[in-house]
């Protein structure tokens, strides 16, 4: 991993259009500003990986059909009899 | 045109052609599959199945969040839209993946910070990431239901 150290305000480019600017230092805390154009996708990584996880806990699912069917009529109760 | 699939739910089942949907992309966490088919085997269940092609073990239950949320808008840039082909949701047919729990079912979430969007005329679709950080990971799809009921 490439490290450098940066001051405020100072920024860095990626390829010549993603520039990530140091716009504020608070204690641990960075804000940093990212210019790039609309077709690169950013995200916070851990948000990323929490999806990842999720979509493993998903598929990990081992309920049969006929179990998941009764489940679903919970759900019709629930909608058509709004209150009793 | 009919084909004969394996599915892990349903084992062995027909599906039409256009229940084929082609996620470029993938799934978060499973870039590497793409074709999926769109199961509703009881038409009735809120529950539907993205089985995928290329392996019989992968498949998401999933269901539409107006379901059990109200107001869910997740925000997407509309550049990532635009590689299933639409310029807003509504354009697509929006479902979230479900996680059952083995223990117990009751306690069944969804992913609302990672909607699934389809799109019904060009069957592509993709995983994408609301942008908006109130939408949970796991929301409780039953949550209402836990009020204990009168007998």
């Amino acid at each position: 991993m490439l490290v450098l150290a940066r001051r405020l305000n100072q920024s860095i480019m990626i390829g010549d259009d993603v520039e990530i600017v140091i716009v504020d230092i608070k204690g641990d805390q960075v804000k940093l500003g990212i210019k790039a154009p609309r077709t690169v996708s950013i995200q916070r990584s851990e948000i990323l990986q929490e999806i990842q996880e999720e979509n493993r806990n998903a598929v990990n699912t081992n309920i049969n059909p006929r179990a998941l069917d009764k489940l679903g009529d919970i759900f019709k109760k629930k909608g058509s009899s709004p209150k009793k | 045109m009919s084909l004969l699939i394996e599915s892990k739910p349903f084992g062995k089942i027909e599906i039409e052609e256009r229940q084929i949907i082609h996620f470029a992309n993938g799934l978060f966490g499973f870039e590497k599959y793409s074709r999926y088919a769109f199961i509703e085997e009881s038409p009735d269940s809120p529950f539907k199945w993205l089985q995928c092609l290329e392996d019989k073990n992968l498949a998401f239950i999933v269901i539409q969040p107006e379901l059990f949320t109200s107001s869910y808008h997740p925000i997407i840039p509309p550049s990532e839209l635009k590689t299933i082909k639409v310029t807003k949701n509504e354009d697509a047919l929006v479902m979230v993946i479900v996680t059952i729990p083995d223990t117990d079912p009751n306690l069944m979430t969804a992913n609302l910070q990672g909607p699934i969007l389809i799109n019904p005329k060009e069957l592509i679709g993709g995983q994408f990431i609301s942008r908006d950080e109130t939408h949970p990971v796991r929301k409780l799809i039953l949550e209402n239901n836990k009020t204990p009921e009168p007998v």
